[in-house]
């Protein structure tokens, strides 16, 4: 793979409220980042030529429908179906890299909850009227295979969801900022078994955007820029024609490609981000990244290294099971923040250089990019 | 926690069972008989049917018996109505199924939620939902 380390930056990130919106589209809300983005980054649209939008869950949000609120026409736009800031932030890389576009910024704008979207709605199929609905079925499938195959216990996953809540509890932005203890966790009742309610996301409105430039430019900019080191993806596009699907063996293999293009080990890493529609992506992506030997992943976050304090500090934002739903896009601007040294300071760890972040399009697609502080 | 196999719940979400890609396989469903969508060319064995095959692209299919027998990979309990037509229907259990024939089915089990096992063995058992719609599911045997 060509080095593209260290040749692109984020120089700008932003988003709007996160909650629900009633009346607000996923375009505007889209616009709300991107003018926050633009005031981090300390420049006018005016200076963007590439858009990358990131299609919301109804299909909105596509660039030609951004476009008209956005009021311009750069010379680049493109759209991707569910970019979790990953798959987004790399075609951004591609296409300065190769002068499509200088400086793009990527967004991403839903609306769900206020829409109220029904995410369990089943397929008219064998599976749909078997009622195996909603992401936390198949999530559920691995999770339950993984503990009868490694002895995980309740009270060992449990702890990604409370550690993700201490964080949440430093973050102002986050919407579920109630103490969670272990046992707190415990006796609440599952909802797929064996999964419970707090280890699914709940839908948010809102909208994130960050702003990508050449290296060479980034200097000019305000803010501290955090570079682009690594990136790696990968996929199943063939589906669901094996037993093991569920464990997703894809990622492994963006997990290889990450290491061996950057060559840098997990041990190298500062600050870990997993989007994660439910915890089961957490224990998996721990696991496939080296964090935790494969089996070992639930036994690994009991010990503590990801909580706040911890020497593996994991979505410090209170990722998407506790601060809100944005696909993981929050996560990037959390890592970039963290990068730039300016969240909370009971939430800042001290001095971090190396972030990865880790993301999949469900079952089908994984995603990596390592960004630091310096090329 | 009692929980009776729902062999008489009527799932408001029914497969199409007239579509011609997949009425082989319904139609065996009715008289509890399991089939696969087999290539002619390859023999790959597979479900849910597909256009072509997707391994050497032929377009040449048949619908074959199947070992009606295979073990739980995993499963999972559903406590909450996700969706409001399910909700007479809690607890139910839904298993990943791999038969012996090496064909993978997420079906509802006929198991008690504690009595599940991963790796545990199953046997096709059928749910008459309507005249014309048999649900395929798995038991233990
Ligand atoms: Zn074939």
């Amino acid at each position: 793979m060509e080095d593209i380390r260290g040749k692109v930056a984020i120089v700008g990130v932003g988003h709007s409220d996160q909650g629900t919106f009633p009346g607000k589209s996923a375009e505007r809300l889209s616009i709300e980042a991107i003018t926050a983005a633009l005031a981090d980054a300390g420049i006018t649209r005016e200076q963007i030529d590439g858009l990358i939008t990131c299609k919301s869950i109804q299909g909105g949000n596509a660039d030609v429908s951004v476009g008209p609120l956005f009021g311009m026409s750069p010379k680049y736009a493109q759209t991707l179906d569910y970019g979790t800031c990953n798959f987004s932030l790399h075609l951004a890389v591609q296409a300065i890299l190769t002068g499509l576009a200088e400086t793009i910024v990527l967004v991403y704008g839903a609306n769900a909850r206020s829409s109220k979207v029904n995410f369990a709605a089943p397929t008219p199929s064998l599976e749909g009227a078997s009622g195996f609905v909603h992401i936390a079925g198949q999530a559920g499938m691995a999770l339950q295979r993984h503990k009868a195959l490694y002895g995980t216990t309740d009270e060992e996953f449990g702890w990604f969801a409370v550690s993700e809540r201490e964080w949440a509890q430093r973050n102002p932005l986050a919407i579920f900022r109630d103490p969670l203890t272990i046992e707190g966790y415990l006796a609440k009742p599952y909802l797929v078994e064996p999964l419970r309610r707090e280890d699914v996301t709940m839908i948010s409105d809102g909208g994130v955007a960050l702003i990508v430039t050449s290296a060479e430019r980034a200097k000019d900019y305000p803010n501290k820029p955090v570079y682009i080191l690594g990136m790696a993806e990968g996929t199943e596009i063939i589906g669901d024609r094996f037993a093991d699907f569920p464990s997703r063996p894809n990622i492994g293999g963006t997990a290889a490609r990450i290491w061996q293009n950057t060559g840098f080990t997990p041990s190298d890493i500062d600050i870990l981000y997993i989007q994660n529609p439910t915890a089961v992506w957490n224990l998996q992506m721990v696991e496939y990244y080296g964090f935790a030997p494969v089996g070992e992943g639930g036994r690994w976050v009991a010990e503590g290294h990801t909580r706040p304090g911890g020497d593996m500090p994991l979505n410090t934002n209170g990722g998407q099971l506790s601060e809100s739903y944005m696909w993981g896009w929050l996560h990037m601007v959390e890592a970039v923040r963290q990068l730039r040294g300016t969240v909370e300071p009971d939430r800042q760890v001290p001095d971090p250089e190396l972030a990865l972040y880790c993301s999949t399009m469900a079952f089908f697609k994984s995603a990596a990019s390592i960004i630091g502080t310096s090329q | 926690m009692t929980y009776a196999p729902t062999s008489n719940a009527t799932p408001q979400n029914l497969p199409d069972v007239a579509d011609p890609a997949t009425a082989a396989f319904w139609e065996a469903a009715r008289e509890h008989r399991l089939l696969a969508q087999r290539c002619d060319a390859c023999g790959d064995l597979r479900y849910p049917a597909t256009e072509i095959c997707p391994r050497c692209w032929s377009d040449s299919q048949s619908w074959v018996p199947i070992a009606p027998t295979g073990e739980l990979y995993s499963y999972v309990v559903y406590h909450r109505a996700l969706d409001p037509s399910m909700k007479d229907e809690i607890p139910y259990v839904v298993g990943r199924v791999l038969t012996d024939d090496g064909v993978v089915f997420t079906v509802r089990l006929d198991v008690e939620p504690d009595e599940a096992r991963v790796g545990m063995r199953l046997v096709a058992s059928w749910n008459d939902v309507t005249d014309a719609v048999t649900l395929l599911r798995f038991a233990a045997p």
